[in-house]
């Protein structure tokens, strides 16, 4: 446990020097954010739009796929980042020079990246609900849970492919294409989730997703604990 | 105490060492001498457990190396320092993860001759500097097994004069290499030379 | 030069191919509903089949590579990912080429389609990291982990994308793969398919594993004959 937080904490006041993760993350999800909102009419993602195709949904039902693919991309970018860190200086070996478990470095590093993507969220989703006039209740407080359950997952894929593809040839695009499909289930239930929240304002029967996010959670944090060795070793 | 046994490494096609067959007894210090490309630092990272041999064992105190981490302490050719910390928050990093009281920074600092720029940030050191608190790294858990790839590099006069001195303890085993004669001379109790990834 | 222990095999799986496509094109009725597109099902169907069958052998092999570290696992889940996306591709492009004349569009976002759209990205990555990985070794461990984290998403991304769209009406629309209705002529036609098919995936599977064997072994061979021409070690200096 001392591993873990020595790992986590000496991740966040890096960065807190550095600043090259949660900036840069927060300033492409703002492009994105920005790109995807604009393009659409005014108010559409606010008005309760009536279905207009069978099967289509209705434009407020997309918010949530606008915010959470910008907040993935955002993402990616930011455990790359991340997991350079520990390429630069060969700092990395030191950690696999040192006694200490695989798994507990990889804890630490979820720990920090989770804590700078829970950070770019909390300031994009509320200039998110600026761009798109959405009242400050329509999301919050319900959406933290949404945040949290979410930031792990995307953390949990983006914390192990980091490091595993650093020594890859071309690691910053082996990064997105390998976390895309394998992040999707929760790109899909986090969106799910902050649309339902917002055309509702509870989850109602969509609460479900919160059971396959938490599943999600869980499966790729074993995942990630147990192969971390394989990924970081020579 | 360190012991290879028939240790060959190939990267790719590229061989860098070949039925290597040491053994370096406890308690001496080793030079390891060579022209680039030798396998020199090849060897030291098998040693450390930083690469596997393709073929043939390893041994640190009759364990694998990376069963034997705690006993290892090794300087490569990057000192393995976080940039954005400083140099005091770099080594209580390391003593944290090799669960080692924090009190021994301040006292590894002012051995190695850092104890006025321990808040500055490595970032802003100079390569001896980053060096010598390189040192300090793998020095810090007082390791029975030292292995230093090219310790003199960057290092002015006066801090190469200083390391035999400052590497020393009782019955510390230390491999280091160096393509430098006279000081190997100086610290090393015998001398290994390498050549196209054999003995020579 | 020694007998291909894979040759009778591979006649056997040639005839056998020849008569099952015989089959679905002169032997099996046409189905009433759909026509003669339906006929695509005794491809498409046992394409996804092999496409599972293979990502499930990467899985297995994966484990087996990470705890044995033996070269010929790596292998044997390298090659299978590789028959794995080919008949993803076949699969995907057998359903559009159904989906044309039935739903009138090349590409829904049915769930399976979804599925079967996702897997595919996913083991191209892995394909496509294999490819950039500078060290063998790390390489062949990293796709490791690629592999059995691509088949446990399996199961989540079946859900959500099941869930996205919510239980919308359009989505009961005549399922190929419905063949607890078909009449038993398609069905006797589809089981000989699906067994042809799993032939089939074996017989690329050991030529796959022996192709890497092969690069493995020439890599070796070259590295061996450089040791053996250098006549002089580089002086020491």
């Amino acid at each position: 446990m001392r591993t873990v937080l020595a790992i986590a904490a000496k991740d966040l006041r890096g960065e807190s020097r550095a600043r090259q993760i949660a900036p840069v993350m927060l300033v492409f999800a703002l492009c994105l954010v920005f790109l995807l909102t604009f393009a659409l009419p005014p108010g559409a993602l606010r008005a309760p739009v009536p279905v207009p195709v069978a099967g289509a949904l209705p434009a407020r039902d997309i918010t949530g796929l606008l915010l959470w693919t910008s907040i993935f991309f955002a993402a990616v970018i930011g455990f790359g980042r991340s997991a350079a860190a520990d390429r630069e200086g060969s700092a990395g070996d030191g950690l696999l020079l040192a006694p200490v478990d695989p798994a507990a470095l990889y804890a630490g590093k979820l720990i920090a990246n989770s804590g700078f993507l829970l950070a770019t969220q909390l300031v994009a989703i509320p200039l998110f609900m600026l761009f798109a006039n959405i009242a400050p209740g329509a999301l919050f407080p319900g959406i933290l849970p949404v945040m949290l359950v979410a930031s792990l997952g995307m953390a949990a894929v983006g914390t192990l492919f980091g490091a595993a593809t650093q020594h890859a040839e071309a690691r910053s695009l082996m990064l997105p294409l390998l976390t895309f499909p394998l992040t999707l289930p929760v790109i899909l239930g986090a969106s799910k989730l902050t649309s339902t929240l917002l055309i509702e304002n509870r989850f109602g029967n969509e609460f479900r997703w919160f059971i396959l996010l938490s599943v999600f959670d869980v499966v790729f944090l074993t995942l990630g604990a147990v192969t971390f060795e394989f990924v970081i070793e020579e | 105490m360190i012991a290879l046994d028939g240790v060959g490494k190939k990267f790719g096609t590229v061989r860098a060492l070949s039925n290597i067959t040491l053994e370096i007894t406890p308690g001496t210090t080793v030079g390891l001498l060579g022209p680039n490309g030798s396998g020199k630092s090849t060897l030291l990272k098998l040693a450390a457990g930083l690469l596997k041999p393709t073929s043939g064992t390893v041994t640190v105190g009759g364990k694998a190396p990376r069963d034997a981490k705690a006993q290892i302490g090794y300087l490569g050719h990057e000192p393995f320092l976080y940039r954005y910390l400083s140099a005091e928050e770099n080594l209580n990093f390391y003593a944290d993860l090799y669960r080692v009281d924090r009190t021994k920074v301040p006292v590894l600092l002012e051995e190695v001759g850092l104890q006025a720029k321990g808040s500055a940030l490595v970032r802003t050191f100079s390569r001896g500097e980053s060096q010598r608190l390189g040192l300090a790294r793998a020095m810090l858990h007082d390791p029975e097994v030292l292995l230093l790839d090219e310790p003199f590099s960057g290092l002015d006069d006066a801090s190469a004069g200083r390391l035999p001195q400052l590497i020393a303890r009782p019955g510390r085993t230390t491999l280091l290499s160096t393509h430098d004669l006279p000081r190997a001379h100086d610290v090393a109790d015998r001398l290994i030379h390498l050549s196209g990834g054999q003995l020579a | 030069m020694k007998k291909d222990p894979l040759q009778p095999t591979q006649s056997l799986l040639a005839a056998a191919f020849l008569a099952g496509l015989a089959l679905i094109f002169f032997w099996v009725p046409t189905e009433s509903f759909q026509g003669v597109s339906q006929r695509i099902l005794y491809v498409h169907a046992p394409s996804a089949w092999v496409a599972y069958l293979a990502f499930g052998v990467v899985l297995a092999c994966s484990v087996a590579y990470l705890k044995t570290s033996e070269a010929r696992w790596d292998w044997v889940a390298h090659a299978s990912a590789r028959v794995g996306v080919l008949f993803t591709g076949i699969t995907l492009i057998t359903g559009a080429m159904w989906g044309r004349p039935i739903w009138g569009a090349f590409w829904a976002w049915d769930p399976r389609l979804t599925l079967t759209l996702v897997l595919f990205l996913i083991y191209l990555g892995y394909l496509a990291f294999r490819a950039s990985a500078s060290d063998e070794t790390r390489g062949a461990r990293i796709a490791a982990v690629i592999g059995i984290a691509g088949f446990m998403v399996v199961p989540l991304v079946h859900f959500s994308v099941d869930w996205w769209r919510g239980q919308h009406p359009s989505r009961t629309v005549i399922r190929p793969e419905d063949s607890a209705a078909l009449p038993s002529e398609m069905q006797m036609v589809l089981v000989t398919m699906f067994a042809v098919f799993t032939l089939l995936y074996l017989v690329l599977l050991a030529l796959g594993v022996r192709l890497l064997k092969l690069e493995n072994d020439v890599v070796e061979l070259e590295a061996d004959f450089l040791e053996k021409t250098v006549i002089t070690p580089r002086p020491a200096g």
